[in-house]
């Protein structure tokens, strides 16, 4: 248990300085959190894809090859979204705040704290994160799902509408391990609908 | 009219026609060493444009002006000048950019045609001097704000990292959690050394100081194949060869050599660089080409080495000049090829033996 009474659980750092991480990831373990470590945008996608258990994430934004700019980690976001939309990042980084906490939050990010951040205010992200993560859960179980989606009112509502089934045929796919059968049964549409959508989103089962 | 007067005529014609021109002649290439010696002066003056202005009424009144009237406003603070006599024949400019602004009279003497056409003329171009002296500064302060806006982001991504690792280590010293001092003190073990190198490269990054360090024989495929990969990058590889370079400096180089590339394949993921990377040896040289298939001819092949230019604006500007200038340090050498239809190929020269 943490010192805060929420249950601790397992998450990933991606941080490319090896001494920060190292800190980072030694003060949380030592309040209960289970930290795998990543210092890539490539190496974190492997724990992701490695460790399903991974559902909340703290990312550096700063990433290398491109330590400097935002690029690497605003593409992990947008990975790390393809993967499991339902996954909570937390971005902690010392990049320009107000360009960085916009892409960031644009491409699905669940909290942004600028460095330095106090560890109080990590652990109460931390701790929202996990509440969501164990709350969404519950929803899914109960046959519901959260999506988020990023809509500009210029594009109408067939944008709209067409962002959140691919959000939806991607989360039920990853939650039937990619069965046909059941995502059409649990979407309460046809096989073959589910064949147009995997086509229309260009949809592919991850490699494992 | 007899004949003889008529080549009396001629000759007098002639003459006056000769002497004109060598008159004229004269005085073109007077003025011609007047605006040399502007140029000159100027140059020694390196370019400041109120010392110029300071310094530039004898050669001016050498050259037939009257007098000269000035006043410069100087990022805030107005300076102006006045030498020789006021005239009607005047000649008058006005500048002005950013927080800088000169007003600038000068009287020609009321002579003939010929002379206030070559004064003209030689005003003309000590107005262009003046122009050119404004921009020169507004340029390199321009210029001087923008990197330093640069490096202050470059820095300031640094000193937040380490600055979140003294702040959560202060935190975990001040409130340890209980019966973790043990791990704690593992931490610190792991962290504080990685902090101090970390601002030992920021104190050298400040520096511009070159890592040269102790040089060592490393395989340049297998050293290429390791950087491409952590860019993410797919190449063409042939040949291979040891050189003899340190491995930061080996880095710094093929690093900011392969960087742009890698760019290039994140922002088109759809169509990556096709690099075709050859190794040859030569005379105790290693030439390492580095060339993209697929790429597009260089517009602006001139400015690849020079420092602080970024084709976007996006980086510092720095990482073509300092791969250069650290293959020079090394021993080495680092050209480029430019065609206006083909792609640009890097030729990179490292040494095979120890450099002396």
């Amino acid at each position: 248990m943490s010192p805060t009474g929420s249950l601790p659980g397992k998450l990933l750092i991606v941080e490319d300085d090896e001494g920060l991480r190292t800190m980072l990831s030694s003060a949380l373990q030592m309040r209960g959190y289970e930290v795998t470590e990543a210092d890539s945008r490539k190496s974190a996608l492997a724990a992701v894809q490695t460790d399903s258990e991974i559902k909340v994430m703290i990312v550096d934004l700063g990433l290398p090859p491109a330590t400097h700019c935002t690029d690497e980690g605003i593409a992990l976001i947008q990975n790390i979204q393809q993967l499991d939309s339902a996954s909570k990042i937390i971005v902690l980084t010392g990049q320009d705040e107000e360009s960085a906490a916009l892409a960031a939050i644009r491409e699905g990010a669940f909290d942004f704290l600028a460095k330095p951040a106090m560890l109080e205010n990590l652990l109460r992200s931390l701790e929202r994160a996990f509440l969501f993560v164990r709350q969404e859960h519950t929803m899914a179980n109960d046959g519901m799902t959260r999506l988020q989606i990023n809509a500009r009112i210029a594009d109408g509502l067939k944008a709209v509408r067409e962002d959140a089934e691919e959000k939806l045929v991607r989360q039920v796919l990853r939650d039937t391990d990619f069965n046909v059968y059941k995502s059409a049964a649990r979407l309460g549409i046809k096989r073959e609908s589910i064949y147009y959508f995997l086509k229309k989103f260009g949809i592919q089962r991850d490699p494992d | 009219m007899t004949l003889t007067n008529l080549y009396l005529y001629l000759i007098l014609i002639g003459g006056t026609t000769l002497a004109v021109t060598a008159w004229l002649l004269h005085q073109a290439r007077a003025q011609s060493g007047r605006s040399r010696e502007l140029v000159r002066l100027n140059e020694a003056l390196n370019f400041d444009l109120p010392d110029f202005l300071r310094q530039c009424w004898p050669i001016l009144s050498a050259a037939g002006f009257s007098g000269i009237n000035w006043r410069l406003n100087w990022f805030g603070t107005t300076i102006s000048g006045e030498h020789g006599v006021v005239t009607s024949k005047v000649l008058e400019q006005h500048f002005e950019a950013d927080e800088i602004s000169l007003n600038i009279s000068l009287y020609s003497a009321s002579s003939g045609w010929e002379r206030r056409y070559f004064s003209r003329s030689l005003a003309e171009s000590f107005f262009l001097l003046l122009r050119m002296d404004l921009w020169i500064k507004l340029g390199s302060v321009r210029s001087t704000f923008s990197q330093a806006a640069k490096m202050t982001v470059f820095l300031q991504h640094d000193i937040k990292n380490m600055l979140q690792l003294t702040s959560l280590a202060t935190e975990q010293l001040l409130n340890p959690v209980p019966g973790q001092d043990a791990q704690l003190l593992s931490a610190l073990r792991r962290s504080v050394p990685a902090l101090r190198d970390r601002a030992q490269l920021m104190l050298k990054r400040l520096n511009q100081e070159n890592v040269i360090s102790s040089k060592k024989q490393t395989s340049i495929a297998t050293f290429l194949e390791q950087s491409l990969a952590a860019h993410e990058l797919q190449a063409e590889l042939t040949g291979d060869c040891m050189v003899e370079i340190g491995e930061p400096s080996l880095h710094s180089i093929v690093d900011n050599l392969l960087g742009n590339y890698a760019s290039q394949a994140r922002s088109q993921p759809a169509a990556p660089p096709q690099l075709v990377i050859s190794i040859t040896e030569h005379t105790n040289e290693a030439l390492i080409e580095i060339e993209d298939k697929t790429g597009t001819p260089c517009a602006w092949p001139e400015r690849l080495f020079e420092p602080f230019w970024s084709e976007h604006g996006k980086g510092r500007g720095i990482g073509l000049y300092q791969a250069r200038q650290t293959a020079h340090q090394n021993g080495g050498r680092l050209l480029v090829t430019a065609s206006p239809d083909k792609p640009l190929k890097f030729s990179l020269f490292l040494p095979q033996t120890e450099h002396l």
